[in-house]
């Protein structure tokens, strides 16, 4: 496998890069600052996450990245990134092009943690060849400025992916999320899972769209918010398209807030008022997590761990 | 007596749990009045009564549930008065309650009982809690959203075993419930009150009665105050022959 930055990458790999690489979205490699390139050639399996730490460390920089995945057929990985803020003021633009071949699986796990000023924009798109599986986890409980992120998956036959998206929205921050799935291939199959928690006076919004135009594809999207802030608002938008009679395509969607008869229901249970929020918030971000890695599933958990404790 | 060590407690103690001229309000209203009861452990007690008599009300004011104050009177666990107790206090002294009906909670099912055996400091196994419940499938599931009149049942019979508590009280446990989850919630029932635990089960008409092993005795209660106290089957069959309407004048 080759795990190098985006640069780097160019200069020794350019065949493969540009092979797979800057296709998707419009950039290209002198306009951007860093990234990485990882490359899991066919028939591989890495057991061990590739773990990879972005950081706007200067007061006022603008940071541009551009990573490239290539998961090559037969192959399997698991990527975990973080993104972070060391000064409150400063911009991210990430743009992310993945590619997973035939019969390869990728889990990406992505855990933001920004400042009040900082202002994102991320675009990531990614590939699904025939039979190849994506499960995609992605965690933001931090305030900011605002973010702008979009996720376009295609998804080729029989190819599955599944998104997990935990926001909580917190001080005055604009949070915007749109993923888009076009489910192109015979068979191909998609979830999309969100959960929102507006506070303070946040306001956040969750597109999310599963567009049916192969043969015998199924979606499903499942999207609950929950209202923790007086003056936060939450739009959550689930869409589903069919552009194929043979396709079977599902929602559930609910937005809510605490209601009073769940808390006094676990003080019945034998738990503090603190404690029975801390629960209901940190059950409502459960979404399964299924399949991970121990380590990847506590670092996980630690986060939600924190959102919950962080709203007692 | 606070629980300091769960398994070793259950294991010795028993406890009477009894109400002394109780009387609880919702928003201002009294629903219950002046109601004594008592039960002892091992001796399960019913408590009968037509729709909106104040049985469930009752059960939750002795769980201290905040919603439903208690104007005067007491509850004793033992010889302690709970009565001014916080609910997750009473949870402490091994009180529980099994409710009857049950709201969708955000939650996952197995994620309330976890942390649930986590506050009773019970090394539980959850699967196999619900396994033997017959409701397994419903362990990744929001508790209680869409879930039948059983499996709703079931789950709150799960939260009891999980916890491990002294004094259990269900409320309408045969309510909404075939037949066969009823013998699975009865036989849990006939296993606590063989292991000594003091049972209070709220019936409409004593369905559950049937399958239990002890007789006990029961309180009729009627617009929040306890007209009548007898054994089970005599209380059974002269709310079957005669109604309520019977115990409305007196029906002693």
């Amino acid at each position: 496998m080759i795990y190098l930055g985006i640069k780097e990458a160019v200069r020794d790999y350019p065949d493969l890069v540009y092979r797979y690489g800057f296709k998707k979205l419009k950039v290209d490699e002198k306009s951007i600052d860093n990234g990485i390139f990882l490359y899991v050639p066919r028939n591989t399996a890495l057991e061990e996450p590739i773990y990879t730490c972005f950081a706007l460390f200067r007061k006022g920089v603008v940071q541009r990245v551009y990573n490239l995945v290539v998961i090559e057929d037969n192959s399997r990985a698991i990527g975990a990134t973080g993104c972070m803020a060391l000064v409150p003021e400063g911009a991210h633009i990430s743009l992310e092009e993945v590619y997973v071949g035939s019969n390869a699986s990728y889990t990406k796990i992505m855990i933001h943690n920004w400042l009040t000023e900082n202002i994102i924009s991320a675009v990531k798109h990614i590939t699904l060849q025939s039979k190849s599986t994506y499960y995609d986890i992605y965690l933001n409980n931090s305030p900011l400025k605002s973010i702008k992120f979009n996720t376009i998956i295609e998804q080729s036959e029989g190819s599955s992916s599944r998104v997990d998206q935990i926001v909580v929205a917190k001080g005055y921050g604009e949070y915007s999320y749109d993923t888009k799935v076009n489910l192109i291939g015979t068979g191909a199959s998609s979830e999309l899972v969100s959960r929102s928690i507006a506070t303070d006076n946040s306001k956040l919004v969750s597109n999310l769209t599963i567009n049916a135009i192969g043969d015998n594809t199924k979606g499903h999207i499942e999207c609950k918010g929950m209202m923790l802030g007086d003056k936060a608002s939450l739009l959550t938008v689930p869409a589903l398209n069919a552009l194929n009679p043979l396709t079977m395509l599902t929602h559930e969607a609910s937005i809510g807030k605490i209601r009073r008869e769940e808390i006094e229901y676990l003080l019945s249970k034998g738990f503090t008022e603190e404690e029975a929020i801390g629960i209901i918030v940190r059950g409502f971000l459960e979404t399964g997590f299924e399949n991970l890695p121990d380590k990847i599933r506590s670092s996980i958990n630690i986060v939600l761990d924190q959102i919950s404790k962080a709203m007692m | 007596m606070l629980i300091r060590d769960r398994k070793a407690y259950t294991e010795c103690v028993k406890l009477s749990l009894r109400t002394v001229d109780l009387s609880i309000s919702i928003d201002d209203k009294v629903i219950v009045k002046n109601v004594s009861i008592e039960a002892m452990p091992g001796e399960p007690v019913f408590l009968l009564g037509p729709n909106g008599s104040g049985k469930s009300s009752l059960l939750k004011g002795i769980m201290g549930i905040p919603s439903y104050k208690i104007v005067s009177g007491k509850v004793i666990m033992d010889s302690e008065d709970i009565t001014g107790l916080p609910p997750w206090e009473r949870v402490r002294r091994g009180l529980w309650i099994v409710h009857q009906l049950n709201f969708p909670l955000s939650v996952p099912t197995y994620f309330l009982l976890e942390k649930i055996a986590a506050r009773a400091r019970a090394n539980v196994n959850i699967k196999a809690v619900l396994d033997a419940l017959g409701i397994s499938h419903l362990y990744y599931r929001e508790a209680f959203n869409g879930f039948s009149g059983g499996e709703a049942k079931k789950l709150e019979v799960a939260t009891a075993l999980v916890s491990r508590p002294i004094c259990i009280m269900l409320d309408e446990p045969d309510s909404g419930v075939d037949i066969d989850s009823l013998r699975v919630i009865a036989g849990y029932i006939n296993l606590w009150l063989r292991d000594g635990r003091t049972i209070i089960i709220v019936t409409h008409l004593g369905a559950i009665a049937n399958f239990i092993e002890k007789e006990g005795k029961a309180y009729v209660l009627i617009d929040g105050r306890i007209v009548y106290e007898g054994r089970l089957h005599d209380v059974i069959r002269l709310v079957l022959e005669k109604g309520y309407s019977y115990f409305k004048g007196d029906g002693n």
